[in-house]
């Protein structure tokens, strides 16, 4: 009742006997102009997105633009739209589609589309640098246990994919990109926040800089397709939302700020 | 065509970790550094690293010091390392390890609450660093992070294809190439050039690499002169994915056998107790009865023989297979479900049970994997000075995987990681220092800037008839697979770099359409470029290298030879032609020395530890 | 060719290239919602328009709508605190429920799972992941309008201290039939489907309320380093000698179903309230397990 599944395309009628002929309906196109087109690939056992991406671009279309690295889930570069939903196409797995319905790709569109599926995400990488990086105590022994670091450990396992971000709807529908951070990096700041020897603090960051996380209205997109399972509304958005409220609208905070001062 | 330029004191070619550790160290001199890589930061290779990294922190098992590390590395190696990057390596590794700890990474604690550490193939102690197994992730996270604080300018999504001298011709004057946007030229100019480009995994099918790895680094640095090193090995890691054939060749990290799992064949069988090589009887469990008890922690029990070198392990299970003991898709069992409970693999080896899940359907807390060998690691790579990483073209340095010399024969799992960190801090300071002290950037000369960009436009100029370089490829990779695989004999090896040169040949035919922006036709003709030459040096060295040694195997001469394990073969190009030439190893320092023949008749006597 | 704009970017209301049933939660979520809320806005109003038989109470149950019962509109209460209204109270606001029910209401206001729920399914903010809005306003997410919501954790002490008094009432439940003028433990011990009823309201409500997201702040998220947060001696020694490291982890093992408790502990208190109102005016009756 409460869990978002994201049945952004699966169906009951999975091929048993390879090679399938599938469809996809990709787009094809830069951030001006575009059109979809439909390639037919033969599909076998096992296969992902990826995979008839690239064999596309290796036997049909040797101009078809797509990012992609590892092939196993690590690097986050091969983040696309898959019927809609912003998926890694190295982990999606064809068996989960019907053959018969037309598979639809398109790029992350909530960045500039610089060319059919690839998209321009150095919006990103500018983000990242208004972050107050690890400050730990200068006599740190650096001396802590696991239970100390599980959290932490978390926001750590992000893979850089950005489909947070593009699903993210402050970006996607508000195009706040000037005055809001976005998920990925509500969980850099708490892997950071997290970190037992950090000292820093980031709240003007997160109310009143880049980060803007009061923008955030918590409605969990983020942590639905992150392909890295980080429950990143939960665990990283709501402790710092608290946190703002700890310097900003907590009486006790209040006080606590005027004798520091 | 408009070319761009940039100027930087220091160049870095690859984001890798070996490419960010050089860019910390030498913007820690002072110096203005600029990063270029064929892909988004935080996407290289180092990224998929899984196990962990080596350094004798000594936080597990006390008795760990360098010491034994070196004689690790140089074992493992089969006396092949340079002993002078083997013993940098061992000494400086523990403390690179605690820079990434200060920098914020978050290791695997032990319970006490310091680094914690696993076990890994042919390493005597418990010695990787590791953070689950995800430790590239963490290892590229860090440096990124800490690159980006120091204001590091990074060029992302930027190929280089050619190192351009100054007009004397021997000092290297600047990098150029093409950004992947737009493929329009681009020139960075420099004091100081360091290649970090990694590895060249596409020359083989079944690899654990992706597009980037196409010999860039040793392939540019070999056409200004420079010299290949140790190109004959290289390393098969013993348990790559085989099924479903699209994952075919993803790695399967050696942490699954380091924190217990085992090699079984199709018929139940533990086959590694019958593939000890004379070096190590002694120094492994011969029995399961022992090698359960090490498992259980028995501090005097010796490792399993799953935990041999990776040469050993892949030709035994490649033996397996053709002696028809193979698994459903050919290939080994690798078990850890019956070995250790389900929390524990989830906890140490949560990436590795996601990726089977997803990819194959399998959930290794209740079955086995199925593995087989897959291209992993280059040994061989460009010849550098030990100490400052700097080739013989003065100006060009080179680190990490592209790198050569440190691993000999066959690296030990977890000593790249290190070696990233270890090398690419060293060429960092040296370039930083270096460029310091020069006055004024080296010029070049405007025809070698013309015709590199006349170049980037010969696949356009080709007519549609000419050669298709996704079919090069294939053919390259069936090619490589056939005669320059794991076995190799003289016969197969002479075929081979025929038909190689044949390709070469071809490369000039080859054909792309339509605009060069995101054009994946078009740059994979230059990658390819680069790959054959670097397919050309594995296969002349291989040729010359009348012995079976570590991760080279010759069906022709299947055991060692004295001399041969005394000189490391060099491979140079003159006016397009390959020569091979070879050095003597330098013999190492004498206390070095002693401990090594030391360590040796310990082994011989058979001594447990 | 067409414009990318056209073919990607297209921002009306219910754009994307989804093929699933995206739309079935944000209904449900809207069904369930409303349903709530014109029964409690009924249930409110219910005392007002029929002071002789407002169904708040039965013997020794009592409606948690209407919990801490502070003044009663009929002259039988047994649970009321301080008697009738006073006499100057305007009669249309004769609803005990008026005086306590918005901190419960402000607690699930703001509460971070019905936050998401509602702005999706009533402010189709997004409405579901990956589809488009439809661009009304000038977006603003809970920097103005909402900034309220930053009080949440003022309202989860208060949401504690309800806890207490349902768990109070819970246990009176037992008790029935004490004579007029004595306490009510002095009653007979009886156990009632009604009594079980209120029991397991108040057991949902705290698993509800003891998985809030701002508690498991509070009791120990906002600490850095579990093992030193009381003691920096004890840095880097076993954090689960930590009491607060205990108390975050069980509020954290709440919070992880926070949203399903929230469903169900709604449901539980328009169900006990229900039952308490059908009861009282002797639609069916309450009937009795166990007697000592
Ligand atoms: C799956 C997997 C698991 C591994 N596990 C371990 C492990 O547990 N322990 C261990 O020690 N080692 C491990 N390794 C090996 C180790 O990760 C690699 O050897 C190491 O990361 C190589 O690092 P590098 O910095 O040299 O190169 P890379 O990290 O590969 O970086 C190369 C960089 O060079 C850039 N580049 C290349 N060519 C060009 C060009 N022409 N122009 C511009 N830029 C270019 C690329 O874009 C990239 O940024 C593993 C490897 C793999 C594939
Ligand atoms: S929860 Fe916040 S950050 Fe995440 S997608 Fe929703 S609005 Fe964006
Ligand atoms: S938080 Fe998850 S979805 Fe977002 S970038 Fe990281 S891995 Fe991707
Ligand atoms: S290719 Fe690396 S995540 Fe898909
Ligand atoms: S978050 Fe739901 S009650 Fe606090």
């Amino acid at each position: 009742m409460s869990t978002e599944i994201n049945t952004s395309t699966t169906s009951e009628s999975s091929p048993s006997v390879y090679p399938v002929n599938y469809t996809f309906r990709i787009f094809r196109g830069n951030d001006n102009t575009g059109e979809f087109i439909n390639y037919e690939v033969a599909v076998e056992e096992g296969m992902v997105i990826l995979d008839a991406i690239l064999s596309i671009q290796e036997n049909q279309d040797t101009e078809l633009a797509v990012r992609w690295n590892c092939k196993s889930g690590r690097c986050g570069s091969c983040g696309m739209e898959i019927n809609g939903m912003p998926k890694l196409a190295c982990m999606t797995r064809l068996s989960d589609f019907d053959p018969k319905i037309p598979i639809t790709v398109t790029p992350m569109k909530t960045f500039p589309v610089l060319k059919d599926l690839v998209s321009d995400v150095s919006w990103n990488y500018e983000v990242n640098k208004t972050i107050q990086p690890f400050t730990p105590n200068e006599n740190s022994d650096f001396v802590y246990q696991q239970e100390d670091i599980e959290r932490s450990r978390e926001f750590r396992k992000c893979i850089e994919c950005f489909l947070c971000q593009d699903v993210c709807h402050v970006i996607r529908e508000h195009d706040k990109k000037d005055s809001f951070g976005g998920p990925r990096f509500f969980v850099r700041s708490a892997a950071l926040h997290f970190h037992p020897e950090d000292t820093a603090d980031r709240s003007e960051w997160l109310k009143e800089g880049q980060g803007g996380i009061g923008h955030c209205n918590i409605t969990r997109c983020c942590t639905d397709v992150c392909p890295e399972h980080i429950s990143i509304t939960d665990n990283a958005i709501i402790p710092q939302k608290e946190y703002v409220v700890d310097n900003y609208y907590s009486i006790w905070g209040w006080i606590k700020k005027q004798f520091n001062k | 065509m408009t070319l761009q330029i940039y100027e930087h004191d220091v160049i870095i070619v690859g984001a890798g970790g070996a490419g960010l550790s050089a860019a910390i160290s030498a913007a820690e001199q002072g110096v203005d550094v600029g990063v270029v890589c064929k892909s988004l930061l935080g996407k290289a290779h180092t990224v998929m690293a899984e196990g962990g990294i080596a350094a004798s922190l000594g936080n597990v098992v006390q008795d760990d010091d360098w010491r034994s590390h070196f004689l690790d590395t140089m074992k493992g190696g089969w006396g092949l390392n340079d002993p002078k990057m083997a013993e940098i390596h061992a000494m400086e590794s523990p403390e690179r390890v605690l820079d990434l700890e200060r920098w914020g990474a978050v290791f695997d604690r032990t319970t006490d609450g310091r680094i914690s550490q696993r076990n890994f193939g042919g390493h005597r102690y418990t010695r990787l660093a590791h953070v689950g197994d995800r430790t590239g992730l963490e290892l590229i996270r860090t440096l990124q992070d800490k690159a980006v604080s120091l204001g590091i300018k990074v060029y992302m999504e930027y190929t280089i294809t050619e190192i351009l001298k100054d007009s004397t011709g021997k000092k290297m004057a600047g990098a150029f190439g093409y950004w992947r946007v737009t493929g329009l030229p681009v020139l960075f100019r420099a004091k100081k050039i360091i290649l970090a480009t990694g590895g060249s995994g596409m020359a083989y099918r079944v690899n654990s690499s992706s597009w980037e790895y196409t010999g860039d680094g040793p392939a540019m640095a070999l056409r200004v002169g420079a010299e290949l090193v140790d190109m004959a090995f290289v390393q098969f890691h013993p348990t790559g994915m085989v099924w479903p054939l699209s994952v075919k060749g993803t790695l399967v990290t050696e942490g699954v056998r380091g924190e217990g799992g085992v090699l079984k064949n199709s018929d139940g069988e533990r086959f590694m107790f019958n593939y000890i090589p004379d070096a190590y009887v002694g120094s492994i469990a011969d029995t399961e009865e022992e090698a359960n008890r090490w498992a259980a922690g028995d501090a005097s029990a010796r490792p399993p023989p799953e935990l041999l070198t990776r040469d050993v392990v892949a030709r035994a299970i490649l033996n397996e297979v053709v002696e028809g003991r193979g698994s459903e898709h050919g290939g080994a069992y690798l078990d850890i479900a019956s070995q250790r409970p389900t929390e524990f693999i989830l906890r140490k080896l949560p990436a590795m049970y996601h990726q089977f899940k997803e990819l194959a359907g399998i959930d290794i807390t209740k079955e086995p994997m199925e593995v087989a060998p897959t291209c992993h690691y280059m040994m061989g790579g460009i010849r550098v000075d030990p100490e400052t990483q700097e080739t013989c073209i003065s100006g060009l340095y080179a680190s990490g995987e592209a790198a050569g010399g440190l691993h000999g024969a066959n690296r030990l799992g977890g000593n790249s990681l290190s070696d990233l960190l270890v090398f690419g801090n060293r060429a960092g300071i040296h370039a930083g220092e270096t460029a310091q002290k020069m006055k004024s950037f080296p010029k070049i000369p405007e025809k070698h800037i013309e015709s590199a960009i006349d170049h980037l436009s010969f696949p356009f100029n080709n007519t549609s008839s000419g050669e298709h370089p996704f079919q090069l490829r294939d053919e390259l990779q069936t090619i490589m697979e056939e005669y320059v695989g794991i076995k190799r004999d003289e016969e197969g090896l002479n075929k081979g770099i025929k038909e190689l040169q044949k390709l070469k040949s071809r490369t000039s035919n080859l054909v792309a359409t339509g605009s060069p922006s995101y054009n994946a036709g078009w740059q994979t003709c230059f990658d390819l470029i680069n790959l054959i030459d670097v397919s050309l040096a594995i296969a002349y060295s291989a040729l010359e290298r009348k012995e079976s040694r570590g991760a080279h195997t010759r069906i022709d001469f299947p055991v060692p030879s004295d001399s041969l394990g005394k000189i490391k073969f060099i491979v140079s190009l003159s006016s397009d032609k390959f020569n091979i030439s070879n050095v003597s190893i330098p013999t190492p320092r004498k206390e070095l020395l002693s401990m090594i023949k030391k360590d040796q008749t310990k082994q011989k006597s058979g001594g447990k530890k | 060719m067409q414009s990318t704009k056209d073919l990607l970017n297209n921002y009306d209301f219910g754009s994307t290239y989804r093929v699933d049933r995206w739309w079935s939660q944000p209904i449900g979520v809207f069904i369930g919602l409303s349903l709530f809320v014109i029964y409690g806005t009924a249930r409110l109003l219910y005392p007002i328009f029929n002071p002789s038989a407002p169904g708040i109470e039965y013997g020794s149950l009592l409606s948690p709508f209407f919990s801490p019962l502070l003044f009663s509109v009929s002259s039988e209460s047994h649970h009321a605190l301080f008697g009738l209204f006073p006499t100057f109270w305007p009669e249309l606001l004769r609803s005990p429920a008026i005086l306590i029910l918005w901190a419960p209401l402000g607690l699930r206001l703001t509460c971070y799972y019905y936050r998401k729920a509602y702005y999706r399914a009533f402010l189709r903010d997004p409405p579901a992941c990956a589809v488009s809005e439809g661009r009304r306003y000038k977006y603003a997410g809970e920097t103005r309008l909402f900034l309220f919501q930053n009080l949440h954790r003022y309202f989860v002490y208060l949401g504690i201290i309800f806890i207490c008094v349902l768990t109070f009432d819970a246990i009176r439940a037992l008790f029935w039939h004490a004579p007029a003028g004595s306490p009510f433990w002095e009653g007979d011990i009886e156990l009632h489907v009604g009594t079980l009823i209120l029991g397991l309201n108040a057991l949902l409500l705290s698993g509800y309320t003891f998985g809030c997201h701002s508690l498991r702040y509070l009791v120990g998220g906002n600490s850095r380093c579990f093992s030193c947060v009381s003691n920096p001696e004890n840095k880097g020694k076993d954090p689960t000698i930590s009491k607060r490291y205990t108390i975050w982890k069980i509020v954290s093992s709440l919070n992880v179903n926070h949203s399903t408790w929230a469903w169900f502990s709604l449901f539980m208190v328009a169900f006990t309230d229900f039952y308490v109102w059908m009861v009282s005016i002797g639609v069916w009756p309450d009937i009795i397990l166990l007697k000592l």
